[in-house]
């Protein structure tokens, strides 16, 4: 069994500074049995392991306890309502928010969140021109351009373009460096027809190496998770 | 290449196109110098009311140009995006230096402008050059540190003045004293002090700034 799955109560918190509500502890249902999928080494790849993770902002618990551990071909979905903390839970696993307590410790990330903007005054070759600068790495990959549907339009400001062309250069910025783990938040919303199937090839090839984790309200983006995560109001 | 001076340079290449930072800091230069050499027009300022002038101006010009650098990016939303990419030492870094490249042009414009409209002739040409150079250094990194510590607060305002007046006012002081020597006012070691003075201000707030940048943004 490659998930390692724990989902802690949240409410057994001897802390006397936790009066606040606590989410409901985190819930992980492995959907399907899951196989372990190998990595071209023939070893299950370790890639991302959060180990009693939990966020509050100020005495309020977003999420606690939050246990689970990915390979290589496992696709989490994190589910819930508005505001229960899903967009967090991947700040705090991407690295842009610190866990106010736990850890978590991953290989190579990407990440792309509908709240995230791009450079209306760079264009999407100057994007990943830039982020192959500031991520030192040797190669660009201007050809993901074309994996995403942009490469007509890479020396159009960013500016320009439309929500979901937007949506897709984020896409292409979170696949750059050829993530172990890609962390999408709510990744088919503003994504039309051609988009989703776009989504859907960059799913379906990251999963061929790596890990996804998908904060997501579309019923439809949980065909492609063999993981599920519920975070709600108790 | 560096993560630093590659923040550097998209700084630089979002700037030719927006322009903001640059006109603003042009517009409020260009027209504070053409004001004080209107209104002082036939007369010759003391050395100390020309180096005080000057220091304000340039303080003002630091003031509504460089926290920008920073702010656009917690504007536009492109922040998370740009944490992705670079660790916020390098983030600091960069933009510091794109505000110290900003602040010296201007100081350049302003500093041949002043000298030319105001009518108090420069003395100590030398100094005059290294002090605006250094005050450009100075004002670029105070600017950077106190917009870098406010960013992410929702009432950054508040935050930037108490955190600039303490910041500024220091800078001010040896700025006015710098310049009053440069305009034949007061001993030249004084000067040289005050440029001393200056410098060790914006080596140790150019220091500081990615540690500070870091732990606050870490926290966030």
């Amino acid at each position: 069994m490659v998930i390692n799955l724990f989902g802690g109560t949240g409410w057994d918190d001897p802390s006397p500074h936790t009066q606040t509500q606590i989410t409901r502890p985190t819930l992980l249902t492995p959907r399907t049995p899951v196989q372990p999928r190998h990595h071209r080494s023939g070893h299950t790849l370790d890639v991302i392991e959060a180990k009693n993770l939990g966020r509050r902002f100020g005495w309020r618990w977003i999420f606690r306890h939050f246990e689970f551990e990915l390979k290589a071909g496992d696709c989490l979905a994190v589910l819930g309502s508005n505001g229960s903390g899903k967009s967090t839970l991947l700040r705090v696993l991407a690295g842009l928010l610190e866990p106010s307590e736990g850890s978590v410790l991953r290989s190579t990330w990407g990440y792309s969140a509908l709240d995230l903007s791009v450079y209306p005054t760079l264009s999407a070759r100057e994007h990943l021109q830039f982020a192959s600068e500031t991520r030192c790495l040797p190669d660009p990959r201007m050809e993901i351009l074309d994996e995403v549907g942009l490469s007509s339009a890479q020396d159009q400001l960013a500016g320009q373009y439309s929500t979901g062309m937007r949506a897709r250069l984020k896409l292409a910025l979170a696949i750059q460096s050829r993530p172990a783990v890609l962390m999408l938040d709510e990744p088919s919303a503003s994504l039309d027809e051609r988009g989703q199937e776009i989504l859907g090839r960059v799913l379906q090839a990251q999963l061929e190496t790596g890990a996804v984790i998908l904060a997501t309200n579309d019923p439809a983006d949980r065909r492609w998770a063999n993981l599920e995560v519920r975070l709600d109001e108790p | 290449m560096n993560p630093s001076w590659a923040v550097f340079r998209k700084e630089l290449r979002t700037e030719s196109r927006a322009r903001n930072g640059f006109f603003t800091a042009g517009m409020f230069s260009v027209l504070a110098v053409v004001a004080i050499g209107l209104s002082s027009f036939g007369q010759r300022p003391s050395e100390s009311l020309a180096a005080g002038m000057l220091s304000v101006t340039l303080l003002f010009s630091a003031v509504v140009a460089l926290p920008r650098t920073f702010l656009v990016e917690e504007e536009q939303g492109t922040f998370s995006l740009l944490r992705l990419m670079a660790s916020p030492e390098a983030i600091f870094t960069g933009k510091a230096l794109y505000n110290f490249f900003q602040m010296m042009l201007t100081s350049v414009v302003l500093g041949v402008l002043f000298s030319g409209l105001v009518g108090r002739p420069v003395e100590v040409a030398w100094l005059y050059g290294l002090g605006l150079g250094v005050q450009a250094a100075s004002l670029s990194s105070a600017m950077s540190l106190c917009s870098a510590m406010v960013m992410g607060a929702s009432n950054r305002w508040i935050l930037a003045g108490a955190m600039a007046g303490a910041l500024l006012l220091p800078q001010i002081a040896l700025g006015v004293g710098l310049f009053r020597v440069c305009f034949g006012e007061g001993s030249l070691v004084g000067g040289i002090q005050c440029l001393v003075g200056l410098a060790g201000y914006a080596v140790a707030l150019g220091g500081l700034g990615p540690v500070l940048a870091g732990a606050v943004w870490r926290s966030e």
